[in-house]
């Protein structure tokens, strides 16, 4: 049971990064970012790949390039290939298109990064994908699967209340309104001298960056990644979370990424099986679908809605 | 409100405002052509306005003047033509450049930010704002908590004038027509405007309230803001404008006051009716 539900945690503190990063670029500034997961990837194969070492001929798995580095740098890494990755598709997507045809061509990229990786073998392992992947002092701690387990959730912990405060600074300062108001009227922001476009891919850069970390962590605790853990269906997790917990509220979204992703999706992966063996990821995905339906229709502002900021007596000296 | 506030809500002593030379031109406008495919919404328009003047631009529907004011504003990209503003051709710029330069533009409809308060709607227009830049923002509020501060006083002295400063916490969308119209001009004032481009800013709003936002663009235009204003209420035209312009199937007719322009034959039958 202790084994499950830190197995739980950890999925759950990597869920909520990713929230994060999804909520700055969707609930903030309103970018429909249906390409997410592969920022999530783009994460978990480069820390694969720098944990993994140099590939060789004779090895049972091949993958372009590959080097064994300490923890933190494959983290850091991630971060930094998730937010050039996010530049790149920004550059690409955002600057000639508007709304829905960003949407359009964001979920058309996820899916053919999918089978661009499937389909060359010797650049990430193809469909196969990566395994053995190094868990962080593991061979240095001489500890239970259990105790492991606590100190990798530590970690994460670590990870996750840094890119907190990053998103929590940005969410509070005048650029966190500038965000704001891109979301609800570019045409509006940008007559008032801001640039839509950079305002974009700004968040493309630091969500991807937020993404490609989550996907880093999750990589070096379950040990194995293939093109079938980032279909284009988990980004639609990810958006219920965002949507379920409030967008645009910090806290909103990390009770989003606990009920959806935590309880909703991996809480009932251990539910025993009942007839056809597909049955249950089947309900899983119907349900999901129908939770985004019934918030946007019913409650569309979220569990905790984004809050109203009041100004008070700041302007007299306090704080607002 | 401190008695010597400015129109953008600041002091005499802390205003950027220029001294007005009265033949000083900051808008240039020449020969702007509009095309979408083979419909010319714009056709050859050539005008000049004066620093600190109020012009109004009028014309039936579908003369083209919202088209030439999102042309001036950059939101539409010019088919030929030179937008000289305050000594830089502007054409062809995107709108946040033509903002950056100072020049302002307002919406006919929904140019709010809905789901921000209205004190927000105003501090987003704030220019350079400490805070705005990504390395700004993560150093925290320590680095942009007093400038802000002062931004927010500034917005309040705004917010007085418009007669919205109980109306400061409330969603832009939560409020009337009229009162969103009236946001929108407190908003560009924020945005320190050597000239605003109105687009219909008395449009679908209540007699009272059209009153008090043309009283409030009088105020700005007795200041010495500089506005190119697209009304159809002829009254407040009349009243606000020192200089009207006439536009007719994208073309320019006339140029004049409303009292010479009622004389006019051409405008009479493009627009006036008689």
């Amino acid at each position: 049971m202790a084994y499950y539900v830190l197995t739980l945690c950890v999925y759950v503190v990597v869920a909520t990064i990713a929230c994060w990063g999804l909520n700055l670029q969707f609930g903030e500034t309103g970018v429909l970012n249906f390409a997410y997961i592969i920022f999530v990837a783009a994460g978990a194969y480069t820390a694969s790949i720098l944990t993994l070492g140099h590939p060789t001929s004779s090895g049972y798995q091949q993958y372009f390039w590959g080097a064994h580095l300490p923890w933190p740098l494959p983290w850091l890494a991630a971060g930094v290939v998730g937010g050039l990755l996010g530049l790149v598709v920004g550059a690409l997507v955002l600057r000639r298109l508007r709304g829905d045809y960003q949407a359009m061509v964001l979920l058309v990229v996820a899916i053919m990064g999918a089978y661009m990786v499937s389909a060359a073998p010797g650049f990430l392992n193809g469909g196969i994908g990566l395994s053995d992947i190094p868990s962080p002092f593991r061979s240095m701690l001489h500890t239970s699967q259990v105790g492991y387990e606590v100190f990798y959730l530590g970690l994460s912990l670590v990870a996750a209340l840094i890119i907190f405060e990053v998103m929590r600074r940005i969410n509070a300062s005048p650029l966190g309104r500038v965000l704001r108001a891109v979301r609800e009227n570019e045409a509006a922001a940008e007559a008032v001298g801001h640039n839509v476009a950079t305002t974009k891919l700004l968040v493309m850069v630091v969500g991807g960056a937020a993404a490609a970390i989550a996907g880093a962590i999750e990589v070096q605790f379950i040990s194995a990644w293939a093109p079938a853990s980032w279909t284009y269906t988990e980004t639609f997790g990810l958006f219920a979370a965002v949507i379920v917990g409030g967008r645009g509220n910090l806290l909103g979204v990390t009770v989003g990424a606990v009920l959806v992703q935590g309880l909703f999706l991996e809480g009932t992966v251990l539910f025993p099986s009942i007839g056809n063996p597909e049955l249950i990821g089947a309900v899983q995905w119907i349900s999901l679908a129908l939770l985004i339906l019934i918030f946007l229709w019913f409650r569309p502002q979220g569990v905790i809605p984004e809050r109203r900021r009041r100004f008070g007596n700041l302007a007299r000296g306090s704080r607002a | 409100m401190p008695e010597n506030s400015t129109i953008t809500g600041e002091t005499q002593s802390a205003s950027s405002a220029e001294p007005i030379s009265a033949t000083d031109s900051i808008l240039r406008v020449d020969g702007l052509r509009v095309a979408f495919g083979a419909v010319v919404a714009v056709d050859h328009l050539s005008f000049e306005i004066q620093r600190g003047t109020a012009v109004g631009l009028i014309g039936p529907n579908g003369a083209g003047k919202s088209t030439a004011l999102k042309a001036i504003g950059g939101e539409v990209k010019p088919t030929e033509g030179a937008i000289v503003f305050d000594g830089t051709d502007l054409a062809g710029h995107p709108p946040h450049a033509a903002a950056r330069h100072g020049l302002i533009r307002t919406f006919q409809l929904g140019g709010e930010f809905a789901r921000l308060t209205v004190m927000e709607n105003l501090l987003v227009a704030v220019p350079r704002m400490r805070g705005q830049s990504i390395w700004g923002a993560l150093a925290g509020r320590r680095w942009w908590g007093a400038a802000q501060a002062a931004e927010v006083r500034r917005a309040r002295a705004v917010l007085s004038r418009l007669d919205l400063l109980d109306k400061e916490d409330h969603y832009a969308g939560e409020l009337s027509g009229g009162q969103r119209k009236l946001v929108e001009i407190g908003r560009a004032l924020m945005a320190r405007p050597k000239m605003l481009l109105l687009d219909e800013p008395m449009a679908g709003v209540n007699r009272s309230l059209a009153r008090h936002i043309e009283d409030a663009l009088k105020n700005l235009r007795e200041e010495g803001l500089t506005l190119l204003l697209v009304e159809h209420e002829l009254g407040s035209v009349e009243r606000l404008c020192d200089r009207v312009l006439v536009m007719a199937q994208g073309r320019q007719i006339a140029d004049g006051d409303m009292g010479q322009l009622r004389s006019r034959r051409e405008v009479l039958d493009a627009y006036l009716g008689g």
